[in-house]
């Protein structure tokens, strides 16, 4: 489409266009002076675009009001050009104004993506990133913006939590250390690496997310690691009214599945069969001493005297107590976010303000958060730009799980006595009944609970215009966070161990980090050659203070009256901790295109933190990667079925030293009153002091360097698209804080530099929409992403080193040592279950005093093929490391209706289902047990799946062994929605959409745990893959309803 | 242009300028390492060493898993039930009945407490020697004489154990190539040779305590004429005395009295006590003081040992052919507050130390009145009807006592890791061993046995049967074995539930231990149904513990299984 140029002529124009033009055609005869304004769609200037003479060598750019002045002959045409946008051609003629609207190309090629420190053409970038579209994302009922990662974008691994206001575990290509494997997050001019920044953003206010991948992450150099997730929150439109836009849901959300298990009549005569099999006549204080087990009326009081209070406690047992169906509920889910975009001549605004209330599935747990944002730009004078963003949140989590406690809670026990009070065990007239505190009372008691945050998040910025193409910016961002958290221990004189005192917790803490970066940058086209420089000075600080006060013994329990004050006991501060640390870095960045299709880019940068002593303080990442778009050569400029074809390799080197202490280097001590006090006189207390923890003055930088090769694939106007990346990612001298041995000091370990990991993968992504011209339209998109992850040497002295994963109360589940993935199950091997004494007897020995003793038990395979089956004969057990993640988007829309169903899932990982050891073997006797046991060896059911029930656990059943470890992979329907568009012009309402939306509608997995997506790390990647008993997930019923006008 | 030149310029100048102080941060809050190379410094450290006496260690799982009390080694011996539910620490049961397997979480913590122990001490030592110009040989002294006592209770854990040094802070894997006995002897002889025989501070070692504590090592590695010497050092020339009441040693009365050689100075400071007793499983269940948990029940074949003839002498071998009668089964004294159900109690001769020792039915609680039974007791199915009172809340000095967390007790009554009766006794124990001079062994017996004669009983409730309380010295010792007999039946009645039980029995050797375990099991199966076929039988593997599996895992396999029990 051509603009009329008439269109853009007025009268009072014309006086100075003709003596302009008088004056050009005297001074040069046949040529003009052509000026004018480039705009873009929305009719923003659009700076830097190309303005050339077609065939001659005479050529201009606009500059950054989007004006450009150029020499012509009336004869001539004028090119206008910019990468992603539709190049156009414009006669001179007479005019000496000519304005141009630019549209942009094609959809994709329209992209510019943020990059450190400034934005690129999506054509021209030569790393390896994933966008994700943040419409599809953002469009389903998330909390946290990491949840929107999920499944969209290659190379990526989120694992996201049940539990309201927790933070997914975002992986990004692997595991690439032993460490801390969090990405850094850029949000806006903000650098941030704590994860949990993502739950105090609204979702809403974000404009764009993007992943840099491989080395072009290196310009953030000491932090880059694990690579950048760089997120730009939405601004507005200069020169257009005030948009506003209300979106809102509501919904509700329930438990997708929940385990079975045993009803309190199957679970007496799993009891009797256990005394049976272990040679003891069967009696128990519930269900009686006869040849069947007797499902008691009462539990506890005597039924034939009046309720008392204190020594009579009626309660009823009920049949079937489920605890698991208790602690559930039906959660309801809001949201309503309000926004005001626009902007004038000089200045783009956004303003918005959100409010999430999500209740959660178990009882007495949700979250809830308001958050606002404002973020405005303006051009103060031709040459000077400032902004700022800036997001105030608030939220409220109250956290709580008992899906172990529901497990090992009795199903005798009913929910309350009757008297209406918690009904539980009781001390000393309850037996047979566990010690635990039935999950609805504990569920109860931290109602009042609460974890108050409230962040400030933004940054303000000038760019100073100093030279034409030279732009100097500076950039000063801030994340302050308060929280306070507060935690009560209530009495529980229902409990066989029951709280006397009443106890409460208050942790308040001040996180404070600033980032200060001052950047020069210049870009210049010399004909065929662009370049592109950037250089840079950073200072970012980090600050924490923290104080956790415990006090017991409060009168009353009233949530109103539990203050730190009113407790009667001496407080106890319980952790105080004040923690800084500062990261100084230069860096440099280049970029270099030919001809707009070989490409060059070369980063450098020098870090030095405080965390490391000086000597080893400071490291120099450098990064380069080099472009070559086919698709622009002549040989396939004329393959129509072509639209973009370009190569791709990077490699570079990237730093990591995330360590959550700010000082590693040296040995920490502290007095304890907990742990180094004494009453070495008796009668007083003395002080005392004591190593905290150890340091390591030769700590330096962990490194790996990654290269990258892929390409881009569009065809057919890029209706279709595919990436690929290959990728080899190797990681050396990584910080380590490994277990110290069980014989050193009670210290914290020091960090280590050792070792060397590998990840190599690739990351696939195709899509494909059909013609745009059809009414019925759809898209598809699919990525899937693999690694390989190695720990390719630990310790180069002794090749057997390997390092342990957290202890649980049953011993080490995971182990990682060399040649095998990072966190594999390590135990015994199940190969069968002893069907006889001579089977038992033939077999290597497993600590049987009698063969007869074996019978019925799990025969462990002898590995090391010694005849002796001890703690040498385990072994590799799986890996909770997923032979590929994907995720599949499809959008189908026809005239106003449009449907998105995506689906996500892992596949080839196993997860290490701990609660076993509880509902399967019965680690707490009395309490409740998963339906499997239904299914243990007896005489008469020999192909069992589980070894023979028993009073206790013998032959090491609930140390780690391959019973536990399961299969994870899983697909899930993670989200489907249905929405209408429609318009109410008479109201002045330009658009609304109606829809109706479910998450995790189903999941096909062969996993027997609560949620296959069980990835909690506990803090150390270390023990990764292990389920403790996680908050399952929630399937989510929602309607929403967005308006703008 | 200039000033936008400027600007740029200046703004690189100043972030360019970055000082020294931005770029490196220092510690807050914490003790430099400098500043603790004094003797100030190496003061703090040492009462640091002193606070991992109860072995609670930073990071440990659970408080009761590492005991400074050796509470759960009773519980593997024949004097304690595990008590409280089954179900309840199903792996402190599986300690009981001698089916526990390496992973053991007990073991684990107990071994980190210890660990830890040896290494705050190996610090104090380390910080001493950067220290100069002043005398901190009596520091050190201390220092080596906490670092031996927890060498010496790892190894007669386990046996073979590493020995960790003071300058092997920053590698401390190292492997378990055997018992410390050389290390254990040197540092008390250190000890003992640098440090005054009286402290002002009661808690602090001594160098008579030092001596003690050196005979009793000695008495482990089977070195009777060493043992015999230093031991009767310290009954002729220390300053200990048996305490004119024999329950004052397990409260407020005897704390950092005469009979106390070395104890742990617990003390129930307000607020979380700290300092009280961080493990302590044995209150009642319920009870006077409502407390938690229950567990630690003594068991009926313990009861029985306190049973003596009509000369007032123990049952050597006899003691279990029949029980004491016991109130197994029965509802507790006016359980439903109107009938009180009839129950009389053993009129038998009994030793007046078992109502000192044993809570049972219709006798005085630490002065909180009648025994009521089954009331008072967690699971009496599971655990028997006998509770603990030594070490125990009395109503006469509960107040000065009590510290609470939560559910859990933390009292503040000192655990007596040596009392002088325990001196008389291993020297006794000596002297029949080197020289069989059983009239000195006979003399220190008797002063032990004379002691509990003339202590105030434990007042009769009205309208109770009184109990026939009859102790006698013994008249002599007709030879060495029976002296012998006499000697390790006495350790038993008079150090009941103090924590040496299971350890004696395992250094009268492997056939007495197994012996006695299985006896017990099979007897006991009187009073606690079906007993027998929910313990394994004790093994001679059992006399020492596995080395714990995280240990050998976290260790890079630089250390082994103990061979027994691989």
């Amino acid at each position: 489409m051509r603009p009329s140029i008439y269109h853009y002529l007025k009268w009072r124009q014309i006086v100075p266009v003709i003596f302009l033009t008088l004056s050009h055609l005297m001074s040069f005869a046949q040529t003009q002076r052509v000026s004018g304004l480039v705009t873009g769609e929305t009719d923003e200037p659009l700076v830097g675009i190309s303005v050339r003479i077609k065939g001659g060598t005479v050529a201009a750019s606009t500059d950054a009001k989007g004006t450009y002045t150029i020499t012509a002959a009336p004869t001539d045409i004028l090119l206008f050009s910019y990468i992603g946008y539709a190049t156009q051609e414009i006669p001179v003629g007479s005019q000496s104004t000519l304005n141009v609207k630019l549209l942009p190309d094609m959809q994709t090629l329209e992209e510019t993506i943020v990059i450190g420190y400034t934005t690129q053409s999506k054509k021209l970038t030569t790393g390896a990133m994933s966008q994700v579209n943040t419409k599809e994302a953002l469009a389903t009922p998330i909390s946290n913006a990491g949840d929107a990662l999920q499944g969209r974008a290659s190379g990526v691994n989120v694992v996201t939590g049940g539990q309201p206001g927790s933070t997914p575990v975002i992986r990004i290509r692997g595991f690439g250390s032993t460490n801390d494997n969090g990405p850094l997050y850029i949000i806006d001019g903000m650098q941030i690496t704590d994860g949990s920044v993502l739950a105090q953003i609204n979702p809403n206010d974000i404009a764009s997310m993007n992943v840099l991948k491989d080395a072009s992450a290196a310009i953030y150099g000491a932090r880059a690691a694990n690579g950048v997730i760089i997120i730009t929150t939405k601004t507005g439109i200069p020169n257009s009214k005030p948009t506003v836009s209300l979106n809102s849901y509501y919904g509700f959300q329930q438990v997708a599945s929940k385990p079975e298990l045993l009803n309190s009549e199957q679970l007496g005569e799993v009891f009797w069969q256990s005394y049976r099999n272990d040679g003891i006549t069967p009696s128990h204080p519930q269900y009686g001493n006869g040849e069947f087990p007797v499902v008691p009326e009462y539990i506890r009081g005597n039924p034939s005297l009046p309720y008392d209070p204190v020594t009579n406690r009626l309660t009823r047992a009920r049949t079937g107590n489920n605890w698991l169906d208790e602690i559930f509920h039906t959660g309801i889910l809001q949201n309503y976010d309000l926004s005001i975009q626009g902007g004038g001549e000089k200045s783009r605004y956004l303003v918005s303000g959100g409010y999430q209330n999500r209740e959660g599935i178990q009882l007495f747990t949700g979250f809830k958060r308001y958050s606002t944002r404002l973020n405005v730009e303006t051009s103060a004078t031709d040459h000077i730009r400032f902004g700022e963003h800036l997001s105030v949140s608030y939220s409220d989590v109250l956290a709580q799980n008992q899906v172990q406690g529901a497990i090992g809670s009795s199903p005798l026990i009913p929910n309350y006595d009757e008297g209406g009070n918690f009904a539980g065990a009781g001390p000393s007239t309850g037996a047979g009944l566990n010690n635990l505190i039935t999950p609805l009372a504990q569920l109860s008691r931290g109602q009042d609970n609460f974890n108050r945050s409230w962040r400030i998040l933004g940054d303000a910025y000038v760019e100073v215009d100093i030279l034409k193409d030279l732009i100097a910016k500076s950039s000063f961002g801030i994340s302050f966070t308060n929280n306070f958290a507060h935690t009560v221990v209530r009495q529980s004189p229902e409990s066989p161990e029951p709280v006397r005192t009443t106890a409460l917790n208050e942790i308040q803490s001040n996180t404070t980090s600033w980032v200060w970066s001052n950047t020069l940058r210049y870009n210049k086209t010399f004909g065929d050659h662009s370049i592109s420089l950037l250089g840079g000075v950073e200072a970012v600080r980090e600050n924490l203070r923290l104080s956790n006060v415990r006090i017991e013994n409060f009168l009353l329990e009233d949530a109103d009256y539990l203050i730190l004050g009113t407790g009667a006991n001496a407080p106890n501060i319980a952790d105080s901790r004040w923690q800084e640390n500062t990261l100084y870095s230069l860096f440099f960045n280049g970029e270099y295109a030919y001809k707009s299709r070989y490409l060059a880019s070369f980063s450098i940068r020098r870090d030095e933190s405080s965390r490391f002593a000086p000597g080893n303080n400071s490291g120099v990442f450098p990064s380069g990667s080099l472009g070559w778009i086919l698709s622009e050569e002549d040989f396939l400029k004329n393959t129509p079925a072509i639209s973009l074809l370009k190569l791709r390799a990077s490699y570079g080197q990237l730093g990591n030293q995330s360590i959550p202490v700010p000082n590693p280097y040296t040995n920490i001590y502290e007095v304890n009153q907990e742990f180094s006090f004494y009453s070495i006189q008796n009668g007083t207390i003395s002080t005392g002091s004591m190593l905290s923890a150890l340091g390591n003055p030769n700590l330096h930088w962990e490194r790996s360097q990654q290269l990258d090769i892929g390409f881009d694939l569009g065809l057919w106007n890029n209706r279709a698209n595919l990436s690929v990346d290959l990728y080899n990612k190797e990681t050396k001298d990584m910080i380590i804080a490994s277990p110290l041995p069980s014989t050193a000091i009670d210290a914290d370990a020091p960090y280590i530099n050792t070792g060397k990991v590998s990840n190599k993968g690739i990351d696939v992504s195709l899509g494909y929409s059909n013609a745009p011209e059809t009414v019925f339209k759809w898209d598809v998109s699919l990525n899937i992403s693999a690694y390989k992850n190695r720990l390719e040497s630990l310790n180069d002295n002794n090749p057997l080193a390997f390092l342990s994963g957290a202890n649980f109360y049953n011993g080490i589940i995971t182990r990682s040592s060399n040649g095998q993935p990072l966190s594999y199950y390590y135990g015994r091997d199940i190969i069968g279950i002893f069907q006889t004494s001579e089977e038992v007897a033939a077999a290597p020995s497993q600590g049987f005093v009698n063969p007869a003793d074996g019978v019925g038990r799990f025969r462990y395979r002898d590995v090391d093929g010694n005849g002796v089956i001890n703690d040498l004969d385990r072994t590799n057990l799986g890996n909770p490391h997923p032979d590929f993640v994907y995720g599949l988007n499809a959008n189908l829309a026809y005239k106003s209706f449009h449907l998105t169903l995506f689906f996500q899932g892992s596949q080839g990982n196993e997860i290490y289902n701990f609660p076993k050891v509880y509902s399967d073997f019965g680690a707490f006797f009395n309490g409740d047990r998963s339906v499997r046991v239904l299914d243990a060896w007896t005489e008469t059911n020999r192909d069992a799946t589980l070894s023979k029930v028993g009073v206790s656990v013998k032959n090491n059943e609930s140390a780690p062994n391959s019973y536990y470890v399961e299969n994870g992979s899983y697909l899930r329907l993670k989200n489907l929605q249905l929405a209408y568009d429609f318009a109410l012009p008479s109201l002045g309402v330009k658009n609304i959409q109606a829809y109706i939306q479910g998450t995790n509608l189903f999941t096909i997995t062969k996993y027997e745990g609560m949620d296959p997506e069980a990835g909690a790390t506990n803090g150390s990647d270390l023990t990764f893959g292990v389920d403790s008993g996680i908050f399952p997930l929630a399937r989510t019923y929602t309607l929403g309803l967005n308006f703008s006008f | 242009m200039k000033k936008k030149i400027v600007f740029g310029l200046s703004l690189l100048f100043l972030t360019l300028s970055c000082s020294k102080d931005f770029r490196e941060v220092t510690p807050k809050g914490v003790i430099s390492e400098s500043s603790l190379a004094t003797e100030e410094g190496v003061n703090l450290l040492l009462i640091g060493a002193y606070s991992m006496l109860d072995q609670m260690r930073t990071g440990i799982n659970n408080d009761y898993y590492s005991t400074g009390d050796k509470f759960w080694f009773d519980i593997m011996s024949d004097d304690v039930h595990k008590g409280a539910d089954n179900g309840d620490l199903a792996e402190l049961f599986q300690l009981s009945n001698h089916n526990y397997q390496t992973n053991n979480p007990f073991i684990f913590d107990e071994w980190k407490g210890l660990y830890a122990g040896v290494n705050r001490a190996n610090i104090v030592i380390a910080q001493a020697a950067l220290v100069e110009g002043a005398d901190l040989a009596p520091q050190i002294a201390e220092a080596r004489f906490l670092r031996a006592h927890f060498n010496f209770n790892l190894t007669r854990a386990w046996r073979d154990v590493p020995l960790i040094d003071y300058t092997d802070l920053n590698d401390p894997n190292k492997p378990n190539d055997g018992p410390l006995w050389a290390s254990i002897e040197e540092d008390f002889q250190f000890a003992i040779d640098n440090l005054p025989p009286t402290q002002a501070e009661s808690g602090r070692a001594n160098q008579w305590s030092a001596k003690a504590y050196l005979g009793k090592v000695y008495l482990y590695e089977h070195k009777y004429t060493e043992a015999a010497a230093i031991l009767q050092d310290v009954i002729n020339n220390g300053p200990y005395s048996l305490l004119p009441e024999y329950n004052d040693n397990f409260g407020e009365a005897g704390e950092a009295g005469p009979e106390s050689v070395f104890a742990i100075q617990f003390q129930n400071d307000g607020g979380q006590s700290f300092n009280g007793n961080r493990s302590f499983l044995k209150p009642l269940a319920g009870g006077p003081l409502n407390t938690c948990c229950g567990f630690y029940q003594p068991t009926q074949d313990l009861a029985n040992s306190f049973k003596t003839d009509e000369s007032g002498l123990p049952l050597l071998d006899t003691y279990n052919q029949t029980d004491i009668k016991n109130d197994q089964g029965l509802p507790s004294f006016e359980a439903d507050g109107v009938t009180p159900i009839p129950f009389v109690i053993y009129d038998g001769p009994v030793d007046p130390r078992l109502d000192f020792t044993v809570g049972r039915r219709d006798i005085d609680w630490n002065g909180f009145g009648r025994f009521p039974g089954a009331a008072w007791i967690r699971v009496q199915a599971n655990g028997g009807p006998y509770v603990s009172k030594k070490f125990q809340y009395r109503a006469w000095d509960y107040d000065a006592n009590r510290g609470q967390f939560g559910q859990f007790e933390r009292p503040g009554i000192h655990y007596q890791i040596i009392r002088y009766a325990d001196v008389l006794l291993m020297a006794a124990e000596a002297v029949i061993e080197s020289e069989s001079n059983l009239s000195v062994a006979l003399d220190y017996v008797n002063r032990v046995r004379l002691r509990a004669k003339n202590s105030t009983y434990v007042p009769t409730i009205p309208g109770v049967n009184p109990t026939n309380y009859q102790i006698e010295p013994y008249p002599y010792f007709p030879n060495a074995e029976y002296a012998r007999k006499a000697v390790r039946f006495e350790r038993r009645l008079e150090l009941a539930t103090e924590g040496h039980r299971w350890f004696d029995l395992s250094r009268y050797g492997a056939d007495y231990y197994v012996n006695t375990i299985n006896t017990f099991f099979r007897n006991e199966a009187r009073t606690i149904r079906g007993l027998e076929n929910l313990t394994s039988p004790a093994l001679p593997k059992h006399v020492i513990l596995p080395i714990p599996l995280s240990a050998i895992d976290l260790s890079n396999n630089v250390l082994h299984q103990n061979t027994e029990w691989q």
